[in-house]
């Protein structure tokens, strides 16, 4: 049977690349006790793919992965096992049993929306960081894309899709602030959200840290995902 | 953790390396004892040292006491913690070293010494113990070279020597007692240095004549012993062993189950600290031996397992453990790796077993190229069975062999290093004269040749290391004698490396201040190529007003006092002198399961060897 299902991947477990990801679900499946489907040949792997790579350092509450398993296992039963043996910060929200012929995630997907929490080290007036946001939306954003023959230009502006701010806290030495984005995330291509802020760092003229959270992910193609519109 | 710290790990390489939170990491609310267990490397390094995970597992059963682990940071991490004034802190909590109670480096070989200065520097803790006060951690040390840490004795307040299972539980039992007690730390080192296997520096003192050699310690203290017994764990059998793993999230060294089947070895190569130093032979059963096994594969999910000792070969149960193991572990397809195996008892059978399930290269460790240098340095391995063992290898499928040797080993000639290639050549020509059909589909027979450094507590720890010019020469040559044979891959350590660890191995305390020296010259990460700045090294003796060439490449009598003779690794002086004096004849000394040789002190340590 095949599961897919959703998951957090936390704090805790930020830094963790998509590699080491992968080997610990592997692992977890085996504590777990599952009976995980194994590729033939000379080196079996398990028959677990994700629906795409989280940047390192990013947290999400919408990360997907797909399952082979060799008996049946209710998708609520799965939860439970799974969460049961999983390091904190990674913990499966959701699953659900789908058709051997349910097509791979990775090539379902259209869009992803994020937060991303912006810090300065001194006080910003909202309208002036709302001007230099308008100002890096109003025209090609162009990030050196690195390519096998060296680095080629891209204009990133078409694959941001809406950028608000919903939050904006003004404090003595500091200002917070939360933007909502979504953008393109599709085998075509994908906005590379730390690239986006570095642009805007340099639009603002000033240093800001930032920490980018995956909220969801689209599809046009699957009812398992929320459509994008 | 803190945001600064969260956006200072978005700028380093793997920054996994810093945060924790692996599955079954411990984490303690109550404790009286604050343990920090420290190994001088890097994350993927350190926790691949079992010694660390044991020791790991066994203070932290216990409840007074919460071991936390810490390593050394890589140098951008290194850069990025002084720019930033953040000290050096413990993986499990965060926790600066300079808190804690207790603050504990694996001295495993001597290229770390630099780092442990690298982490007392960068924890605010005062390098030299004579520096620190009653509100410092104490500072320890356990491991393999603790046999001779006189080098760093300076910088230590207590070592373990030997096994550390029993001798750490005492020493907690009386810091947990002492602790309350509020007495001052030399009540402490005072009750601690009659344990057996703890060594006190500080209750010694040096002496050295004027030629400028060591000639013997002065004891300070009446109530120390005057030599320290390694401590030995009599039954291994029923010796603590961790039923669970800390599973890293990144890339390990050795990044699965590994299983001790047994401590010590009887082989008596002359060459081989370990195999001195951990005598005698102490085997698991079996079916302890699974049983461990089944938990720590159900506790981690870990799909690879090895079985380690000094000479897996030689494990008088091994046609057993192997089949069971296999069988036990099919349906969770777990492999089972087997490294250190020894030529003349790697068993063909075995062969296909373990291949079945994985295929990974192979290893053999000939160690030098003729039979009268292997006899010299007893390493009781003929042509006949190399050749004997790569083929049956070669016939089940390996296409992959790594081959270990030495060069600079006593009376060695330029006719062994003729010895190695033709071996290489042996070897080569055994897997092409397979036909094509049968065997793997192309040879890599990797040559790896280490310099020899003479180590304390062997037969050879009188004898002079090659110079560098030496063996920068016979590099060479056997480059050029090895080019042209098929399949073959040629490496070589560095030799300058290789003589500030001869250096080392063969140190006394008046090295301590080359190492601090070294230190504040950027020397990091010492047995990491890139890093090795041999230059800051030889400053750094020029600096001291030391001489290297005077431990590394200087001979020494069987009869003169050496820095390393306050530790008593059980095996006899006189034993290794007798050794010393049978290599030079080339005089085989067999293994030792075959009849006893007489290493121990016979009426002493009679109860100790199995044997």
């Amino acid at each position: 049977m095949r599961i897919i299902a959703r998951f957090k991947k936390m704090e805790q477990v930020r830094f963790i690349s998509h590699l080491d990801l992968q080997r610990t679900f592997q692992r977890a499946f085996i504590r777990a006790g599952l009976p995980v489907s194994y590729s033939a040949g000379f080196n079996p792997h398990q028959l677990l793919s994700f629906a795409t790579a989280l940047t390192v350092g990013h947290t999400s509450e919408a990360e997907w992965l797909d399952v082979h398993l060799d008996a049946e296992v209710p998708s609520d039963e799965f939860i439970v096992r799974v969460n049961a043996v999983l390091p904190d910060g990674l913990e499966i929200i959701e699953a659900v049993e789908v058709d051997a012929s349910h097509p791979s995630l990775t090539a379902v997907l259209c869009a992803a929306s994020y937060l991303v929490n912006i810090r300065l080290e001194e006080q910003l007036d909202k309208a002036d960081f709302e001007a230099a946001l308008h100002e890096l939306l109003s025209a090609p954003i162009i990030i050196p894309k690195h390519t096998k023959n060296g680095f080629k230009d891209v204009d990133i502006w078409h694959m941001i899709y809406t950028c608000d701010i919903i939050e904006y806290k003004l404090y003595e030495q500091n200002t917070q602030i939360t933007l909502a984005i979504t953008g393109q995330l599709s085998p075509d291509g994908s906005l590379n959200m730390d690239m986006l802020m570095e642009a805007f760092s340099k639009k603002l003229g000033k240093l800001i840290v930032w920490d980018v959270h995956r909220k969801t992910l689209f599809s046009d193609l699957s009812p398992l995902m929320p459509a994008y519109k | 953790m803190t945001d600064k710290m969260i956006q200072l790990l978005k700028t380093v390489e793997k920054p996994a390396r810093y945060t924790g939170n692996e599955l079954n990491m411990v984490k303690k609310a109550s404790f009286d004892v604050r343990f920090a267990l420290c190994f001088p490397d890097i994350y993927e390094v350190g926790m691949s040292h079992l010694g660390s995970r044991i020791i790991y597992g066994l203070l932290n059963a216990r409840e007074d006491t919460y071991c936390e682990r810490v390593y050394a940071p890589w140098v951008d991490m290194e850069a990025r913690m002084r720019e930033n004034d953040v000290e050096l802190f413990s993986l499990e909590t965060g926790t600066p070293l300079r808190v804690f109670d207790i603050v504990a480096f694996s001295v495993s070989h001597e290229m770390g010494y630099t780092n442990i200065v690298n982490m007392l520097e960068l924890s605010g803790i005062p390098v030299f113990s004579r520096d620190r006060g009653e509100d410092m951690p104490l500072i320890a040390c356990g491991g393999a070279c603790t046999c001779n840490i006189e080098p760093i004795a300076d910088l230590i307040d207590i070592a373990f020597i030997g096994d550390g299972e029993e001798v750490l539980s005492k020493f907690m039992d009386l810091f947990a007692r002492w602790k309350k007690s509020g007495a001052n730390k030399q009540q402490l080192l005072k009750d601690a240095c009659n344990l057996e296997g703890v060594y006190v520096p500080s209750f010694y003192s040096a002496n050295y004549d004027e030629a400028g050699n060591f000639s013997g310690m002065t004891k300070l203290e009446a109530e120390a012993p005057d030599t320290i017994k390694r401590a030995i764990v009599k039954d291994l059998e029923h010796a603590f062993f961790p039923s669970s793993l800390i599973v890293p999230y990144i890339n390990i060294i050795h990044d699965r189950v590994t299983l001790e089947i047994f401590r010590g070895c009887s082989r008596g190569c002359r060459f081989c600290q370990a195999g001195y130093i951990y005598r005698p032979v102490r085997e698991r059963s079996c079916d302890t031996l699974v049983s461990q096994a089944q938990q720590l594969i159900h506790n981690t999910g870990y799909d690879e397992m090895s079985l380690l000792s000094l000479s897996s070969g030689d494990y008088s149960a091994l046609s057993t453990l192997i089949p069971r193991l296999i069988d036990e572990f099919k349906q969770e397809r777990v492999s089972v790796s087997l490294p250190s195996l020894r030529i003349d008892s790697f068993m063909k059978d075995y062969a296909e077993e373990l291949q079945r399930v994985r295929k990974s290269g192979l290893t053999f460790a000939p160690e030098a190229g003729t039979q009268r240098l292997r006899d010299v340095i007893n390493k009781g391995v003929t042509e006949a069975d190399l050749i004997r063992s790569v083929s049956d290898a070669f016939e089940a499928g390996w296409n992959s062999i790594k081959l270990y040797f030495m060069i600079g080993l006593p009376t060695e000639t330029y006719a062994d290093l003729d010895g190695i290639a033709e071996l290489a050549h042996k070897v080569s020509a055994c897997f092409y004269t397979i036909p094509k059909e049968k065997r793997g589909k192309g040879l890599r027979l990797v040559i790896s040749v280490s310099s020899f450094v003479p180590k304390p507590f062997t037969a050879f720890q009188w004898v002079a290391q090659n110079s560098m010019a030496e063996f920068d020469a016979k590099q060479r040559y056997l480059r050029n004698k090895l080019k042209g044979i098929r399949g073959v891959e040629f490496n070589y350590s560095r030799p300058n490396a290789s003589y500030i660890e001869a250096v080392f191995a063969r140190g006394d305390r008046r090295l301590a201040s080359v190492i601090v020296a070294a230190h504040r010259h950027g020397c990091r990460f010492d047995s990491w190529a890139e890093q090795f700045k041999f230059n800051e090294w030889m400053n750094a003796f020029e600096e001291c007003g030391i001489n290297p060439d005077a431990y590394a490449l200087r001979e020494r009598d069987t009869g003169e006092p050496l820095p390393w003779d306050i530790i008593d690794e059980r095996v006899t002086k006189n034993y290794l002198i007798n050794e010393y004096e049978r290599s030079k004849a080339g005089a085989v000394t067999p293994d030792c399961r075959k009849g006893c040789n007489g290493c121990f002190d016979g009426a002493t340590y009679a109860d100790y060897c199995a044997v």
